[in-house]
C-alpha cells in the first residue's frame, strides 16, 4: 500500500497511528510511575533469595507512597544500593527510627544473613530514599522473557530477524 | 493482511486476555474467602549478650535473646490461591524520648508453604502445614541489636505476631490494621509489655 | 487506471475497506467537488501534540532521570490522557468514519460521506449526507457488497465502483451522470449484454481510462467490439 503515502494526510495519519502506539504504552507506564511515585512501578525477580515467595520471571507491582503508614517491618522493598545497578528484592526486618532518617535492615527469605553484606562499604543499614517501592501484588512467570533476552543475547538477534522477516512478508 | 500471521496474532492476543481474565478472577476470589486468625504469644526469658557484628569487627554490641512461646491458627489463610504464608514475631520498642513504638525488629520467621506448594520447598515440620503453629519456650532464630548498640534495661518492650500472605497470583496481604469484609483481625498476636534485663542476667519477664 | 496494480487480500475486511476508502476522494474530487479537510486536520493536530508531549517527556526522563521531573512528568501525563480522551472523542464522536466532505464547485452542495463495515460481513455501508444550498439535509445509506468492484485476485476495478456512487447518490450522480446509472437500469443493461466478463472489463477498462469520451450509453456489443479492436 505504498501509493497511499503519496498523499500527505494520509502518511501523517499512518505515522501518527504507529507513533500513538508506542507514545500510549510509554504514557502509560509513566502514568503508573507517578501513581506509585516510583521510577519502576513493576520489575521482574531476577534472583532466588525470596524463594519460595518468589521464584526467577516473577513479575512484582510496586508502591511507593506511605499514605496512611510508613513503610513498615515485614514489607518486602524494591531498593538501591549505592554503586550497584541492579535494584534488590528483600524483606525488611529491622527498623529503628522513624520518618526518613529510619534505619532500615533488610534480609531474603530464603538467605541464612541479612543484607549488611550486599550494601555498600560501610554502610550498615539503608533508609527509606533506597527504596523505589513496596511489593502489593505479584503475577508468576510472565517476566520471565526479559531474563532469557537478557541471558540469551542471540535470543534478540533471532526475534529480530522473525520481526524483519514479518515484515518483508507482509508487504508481499 | 488477513495472513498466517494476523490469525496467530489474534489467537495469542486472546489467549493472553483470557489468562488475564482468569488471573483477575482468582485474586478477586481471595475477598470471598473469610480469614479468621488468632495468635497468642508471650517473652519467656531475656538474656542480654555483648558481641561482634562480624568477625573482623572491633566495636562491642548488645544483643537481646528472646525466649517465647507462640500459639497460633493460620489455617482460615490457606485457599486454593495461598501460595505460602509467612509468620514472623517481631520485637518492638520505643525510643527514649516517645512512647511511640519506633523501634521494630524481627526475632523469629518461618514460611508455611501451601500444601500444593510443598514440591517447592519443604520448610518446618508436618504440624505446620496446616497453619498452626504451637512454639513453647523456643529460642529466637535472630539476635537483635539496636544502631546504638545499647539495648540492655530497655522498657516497654512487646512481642507482636505477624503474617504475609503470598497468593498465587494476586494481591500481597499483610497483617490488616482494621477490618476488611471477611479478613478479621488478627486476634490476639501481641504480647504484654516486658523489660529487657541489665547484660548477663536471666530474667523472667516481669510486668512493666 | 481502471484495475489497480496492487493486489489485496479478499478475505481481510480491513483492507477491503481501506482500499475502497482511499479511492472515495480520488474519485469526488475528479468530478469538480472541493475536499474539506478540517475533520483530520484537527485529528492529526491533536494526535501529534500528544506524541510532541511524550516526546518531551522521554527525553527530559532520559536526561534528568525520574526524581528530578516526576512534576512534570505528573503534568504531561495528564495533559496527555486530555488530548487522548479528545483524540478518541473526535474519532468516535465527530468523525464517526466520515472519510470524504467535500462541495460541489458547480451545484454548491455540500457532501459527507461515513463509511463502515460490520464484523464478517462483505459489506461497505455508508451514510451519505448531502446539504443543498439552502441548508436542507438528505440522508442515504448505501449497503454494497465488495465483490462488486473488487475481482477474486484482490484488484480494484475502479469502474463499478464509481457507478455504485454515481448511481446511489443523487448528487454524485448529478455532477457524474455518465456513471449514474440507476438499480433497475443497470440491471436491464446487463440483461441485454450478452458479452463474457472479460469483454465487459476490457470494455470497461478502456472506458475509464479515456479512450471514449463521447459515450453516454455504457454498452453496446458493436462499441465494445470496437474497443477491443483498438485495444488489440
Amino acid at each position: 500500500m505504498l501509493s497511499t503515502l503519496q498523499n500527505p494526510r494520509q502518511a501523517a495519519a499512518q505515522l501518527l497511528n504507529f507513533g500513538l502506539i508506542l507514545s500510549t504504552a510509554f504514557m502509560m507506564w509513566k502514568g503508573l510511575s507517578v501513581l506509585a511515585d516510583s521510577p519502576s512501578p513493576i520489575v521482574v525477580v531476577l534472583s532466588g533469595s525470596m524463594e519460595p515467595a518468589f521464584q526467577r520471571g516473577d513479575l512484582l507491582f510496586l508502591w511507593n507512597r506511605n499514605f496512611f503508614e510508613e513503610t513498615k517491618v515485614g514489607e518486602i522493598v524494591v531498593y538501591n544500593v549505592k554503586g550497584k545497578d541492579i535494584p534488590i528484592v528483600h524483606r525488611l526486618v529491622r527498623k529503628f527510627g522513624v520518618g526518613d532518617d529510619a534505619k532500615l535492615l533488610t534480609k531474603g527469605d530464603n538467605n541464612v544473613a541479612d543484607d549488611t553484606e550486599l550494601y555498600a562499604r560501610g554502610q550498615d543499614y539503608i533508609e527509606r530514599k533506597d527504596i523505589i517501592g513496596s511489593v502489593v501484588a505479584y503475577i508468576p512467570f510472565v517476566g520471565y522473557v526479559t531474563i532469557l533476552l537478557s541471558e540469551h543475547p542471540w535470543l534478540k538477534t533471532v526475534m529480530l530477524g522473525i520481526m524483519g522477516l514479518v515484515v518483508v512478508l507482509q508487504r508481499e | 493482511m488477513h495472513s498466517t500471521i494476523v490469525r496467530g496474532q489474534n489467537v495469542f492476543g486472546f489467549f493472553t486476555t483470557v489468562c488475564f481474565a482468569v488471573a483477575a478472577l482468582i485474586a478477586a476470589s481471595d475477598l470471598l474467602a473469610p480469614r479468621t486468625p488468632r495468635a497468642t504469644v508471650a517473652a519467656n526469658a531475656v538474656q542480654v549478650v555483648k558481641g561482634r557484628p562480624h568477625y573482623y569487627s572491633t566495636k562491642k554490641e548488645e544483643y537481646a535473646i528472646i525466649r517465647f512461646t507462640m500459639n497460633a491458627d493460620f489455617s482460615s489463610l490457606f485457599t486454593w490461591n495461598t501460595k505460602q504464608v509467612f509468620v514472623y514475631v517481631s520485637a518492638s520498642w520505643p525510643n527514649s524520648t516517645s512512647s511511640e513504638l519506633t523501634n521494630e525488629a524481627v526475632i523469629w520467621d518461618t514460611i508455611i508453604t501451601n500444601p500444593s506448594a510443598d514440591h517447592l520447598q519443604n520448610i518446618g515440620p508436618a504440624a505446620m502445614k496446616k497453619g498452626r503453629i504451637d512454639l513453647k519456650n523456643v529460642k529466637p532464630k535472630y539476635q537483635i541489636t539496636a544502631p546504638s548498640g545499647k539495648l540492655q534495661e530497655t522498657d516497654d518492650v512487646v512481642l507482636k505476631v505477624h503474617y504475609n500472605v503470598q497468593p498465587w497470583v494476586g494481591i500481597l496481604t499483610w497483617t490488616p490494621q482494621i477490618e476488611f469484609g471477611k479478613w478479621k483481625k488478627l486476634k490476639g498476636g501481641m504480647s504484654k509489655a516486658f523489660k529487657i534485663p541489665a547484660i548477663k542476667k536471666k530474667d523472667t519477664p516481669k510486668k512493666a | 487506471m481502471a484495475v489497480s496494480q496492487e493486489r489485496i487480500s479478499v478475505h481481510s475486511l480491513a483492507d477491503l475497506k481501506n482500499t475502497t476508502d482511499d479511492a472515495l476522494p480520488t474519485y469526488l474530487n475528479s468530478l469538480g467537488f472541493k475536499q474539506s479537510h478540517t475533520l483530520t486536520d484537527t485529528r492529526l493536530a491533536l494526535g501529534y501534540s500528544a506524541f510532541a508531549i511524550c516526546s518531551a517527556t522521554f527525553y527530559w526522563d532520559y536526561k534528568f532521570g525520574f526524581e528530578n521531573t516526576k512534576q512534570y512528568t505528573t503534568i504531561a501525563v495528564i495533559i496527555y490522557t486530555i488530548l487522548n480522551s479528545i483524540l478518541t472523542f473526535w474519532i468516535w464522536g465527530v468523525e464517526k468514519g466520515t472519510v470524504y466532505i467535500g462541495t460541489s464547485k458547480t451545484t454548491g452542495e455540500k457532501i459527507q460521506i461515513q463509511s463502515k463495515t460490520e464484523k464478517h460481513v462483505p459489506k461497505y455501508c455508508l451514510t451519505v449526507t448531502t446539504t443543498d444550498k439552502n441548508g436542507r439535509k438528505k440522508r442515504k445509506i448505501v449497503k454494497k457488497e465488495f465483490k462488486d468492484w473488487f475481482d477474486a485476485k484482490g484488484h480494484f476495478h475502479t469502474k463499478p465502483f464509481q457507478r455504485m456512487l454515481a448511481g446511489s447518490v443523487d448528487a454524485i450522480g448529478r455532477a457524474d451522470p455518465k456513471n449514474a446509472v440507476k438499480e433497475g437500469e443497470k440491471e436491464k443493461v446487463v440483461v441485454e449484454d450478452k458479452r463474457s466478463m472479460d469483454e465487459k472489463w476490457a470494455s470497461l477498462l478502456a472506458e475509464s481510462a479515456g479512450v471514449e469520451e463521447n459515450g453516454a450509453s455504457t454498452a453496446t456489443p458493436s462499441k465494445g467490439g470496437k474497443k477491443r479492436g483498438k485495444k488489440a
